[in-house]
């Protein structure tokens, strides 16, 4: 593509007046924006929560289209990076929109939000940090949960309320109205949760190793649904929801559902022909929906006593007893990935450091292999070294461990990238090593 | 690599297992709706329900106008006009409140002739005050002893005061 001549003044001259006007404009936003801040948090007003979401859309937005403008014309050498942060504004800009859409529908329940943030941020620390052969990352992490938070509650929202009006509405009220309400749930729930976990097999493979990931995922989708409909819940059933769904039901409602979900479609990831991988997908969505079913149209069935004192024996009891066994399905397929990735990661090792100029040495096989053994020889780094030991060390790790599931990967022939991603890991692990920069 | 292969075979074993379980749970849960939700029970009839109204409990009857919203300590009541169906069919009334449909009072079932002096169907929560939710009051046709079709219903939320 040819391009077209540099401009004999790329950069005119611009009177001094207008960057004074521009100071003004920009100062009278700041203005706007500070006020309508003061106003939320002094008086709660919605007008001014309005004016901050729209200041924010337009500014994302505006943003994304300069971003745009530079990969088409200003930068195209640049275009993928110019589009890929475009992509991501737009992305937000339209999470932003749908939270407040949730925000509106939980009646602007801004304590709910606060106090949701640091239980759902733990049960994701925790979730991620279980995964210890090869923790998936954090902005993975985020978008998935992000995705259940926003995106799945808002179209399981809009299709439930279609459901309703149209189905539940000619029942008779009773058994099988609360059955058809549960199937409702469950489909039009568990459908939009699992689409985030779909999405990232198809698109971020490279970061979708097998069923370990898939329920790590999976599972953050579900926390972020989570985190929402407890603030929403909690707008008209008070704290109790909070105790209810961030407390007892963190890991056993929705995290649990769509972590079936992930399961199947992580399994698929490794799984040999079309068939397989389309079985093992239906079965993580067919247990997930029934799951989250049996709750909703069964738990009404559960002892519910009325003395407060029996409540507190009685919900625990209702969690274990109703979700705890999908719980123990999940744990017993997340524990036999793990075992899998462990025995693979050390053929893999010990395969690696066979090569003449293999990037994991031999006396490093039983440390890379042994999750306790990788930890302490970081913390033995970090005693003669200091800090900058400890994390060169994990960088080190990593990026051995990243090379031998990639190698795990071409092995086991279900990898589409090219050999050469193979040589950049152990390039990437050789320059780390002799502590110089390593390739992107 | 073989041993990678055993590992997919049992995680894939227990997924199909989980996949047949489910099955089963939705099958429990499609016998539980046909059985409630008997098919063929359709008949085309409809009843007029004239409004909900507040409720005056010590004198058992409506006033004011119709509404769709009360507060927790205000009672109020349907007014059903029984002679809109058929005299010999065999009809019911009833509240039911929040999503478990709990029972919140009525009248039936009996022959819609039978009836017609009980055109005020007053919510019944066994005490002054209504928990906030949703109510929603239907009229159902009854056979064999249980509802099979709903000939017409309304909704009122109930908000705290």
């Amino acid at each position: 593509m040819a391009l077209q001549p540099a401009a004999a003044y790329p950069r005119p001259h611009r009177a001094p007046r207008y960057k004074l006007a521009a100071a003004i404009g920009g100062a009278i936003l700041l203005v706007y924006l500070a006020g309508s801040v003061v106003e939320i948090v002094a008086f709660r007003d919605f007008v001014a929560i309005i004016d901050v979401a729209g200041l924010l859309l337009v500014g994302f937005f505006a943003f994304g289209t300069w971003l745009i403008i530079h990969a088409v014309d200003r930068q195209p050498e640049k275009r993928r990076l110019h589009l890929t942060r475009a992509a991501i504004v737009f992305g937000l800009a339209l999470s932003l929109f749908l939270f407040g859409v949730n925000l509106l529908n939980a009646n602007l329940n801004f304590v709910g939000v606060l106090l949701c943030i640091p239980t759902t941020g733990f049960a994701l620390f925790l979730l991620r940090w279980v995964d210890y052969n090869e923790r998936e990352p954090w902005r993975l992490v985020l978008v998935a949960a992000g995705w259940g938070a926003v995106v799945a509650t808002t179209l399981a929202l809009v299709f439930e309320s279609l459901w309703s009006a149209t189905i539940d509405a000619g029942l008779i009220p009773g058994p099988g109205q609360a059955v058809a309400t549960a199937f409702n749930a469950a489909l039009f729930e568990e459908v939009p949760k699992g689409l985030a976990v779909v999405l990232l097999y198809l698109v971020m493979r490279d970061e979708f190793d097998d069923v370990v990931d898939g329920i790590v995922y999976g599972a953050a989708v579900g926390l972020g649904f989570n985190f929402m409909e407890t603030v929403v819940y909690m707008s008209v059933g008070g704290a109790n929801q909070w105790l209810f769904r961030q407390w007892l039901g963190l890991y056993l409602g929705h995290a649990t559902y769509t972590a079936l979900i992930g399961a199947g479609i992580g399994a698929a990831r490794q799984l040999r022909g079309p068939v397989r991988k389309g079985i093992a997908i239906a079965c993580g969505f067919t247990i997930a929906v029934a799951a989250h079913f049996s709750w909703d149209a069964w738990l009404w069935y559960f002892p519910q006593p009325n003395d407060p004192a029996l409540q507190l024996l009685s919900l625990p009891g209702m969690y274990l007893a109703m979700d705890g066994p999908f719980f123990l399905a999940v744990m017993a397929l997340f524990l036999l990935g793990l075992r899998a990735e462990g025995r693979a990661l050390s053929t893999q090792f010990a395969a690696e450091a066979a090569l003449p100029d293999g990037a994991v040495l031999p006396a490093e096989v039983p440390v890379l292999s042994s999750v306790g053994r990788r930890i302490d020889a970081r913390f033995r780094m970090l005693q003669h070294r200091g800090w900058y030991g400890y994390f060169w060390l994990r960088r080190l790790q990593r990026a051995q461990i990243d090379l031998a599931m990639e190698r795990w990967h071409r092995a086991r022939k279900e990898i589409d990238t090219p050999l050469e991603a193979e040589l950049k890991l152990r390039d990437r692990v050789l320059a780390i090593r002799a502590g110089t920069k390593p390739p992107a | 690599m073989k041993e990678a292969a055993d590992d997919t075979t049992a995680t894939f074993g227990l997924l199909v297992a989980l996949g047949v379980a489910g099955i089963v749970i939705l099958g429990i849960g499609l016998a539980q709706f046909i059985h409630f939700e008997p098919p063929g029970q359709r008949t085309g009839q409809a009843v007029r329900i004239d409004g909900v109204y507040d409720y005056d409990v010590n004198n058992k009857r409506v006033f004011g106008g119709d509404k769709d919203h009360f507060r927790t300590n205000e009672p109020f009541a349907a007014i059903v006009d029984w002679r809109s169906l058929p005299p010999d069919l065999l009809v019911g009334a009833s509240w039911d409140s929040g999503g478990f449909a709990l029972d919140a009072g009525g009248v039936g079932p009996a022959r819609a002739a039978d009836l017609i002096e009980k055109t005020v169907v007053p919510v019944n929560r066994g005490n002054q005050r209504f928990p906030a939710g949703d109510y929603e009051f239907v009229v159902e046709r009854y056979a064999g002893g249980r509802p099979v079709e709903v000939l017409s219903h309304v909704w009122v939320v109930v908000v705290g005061s």
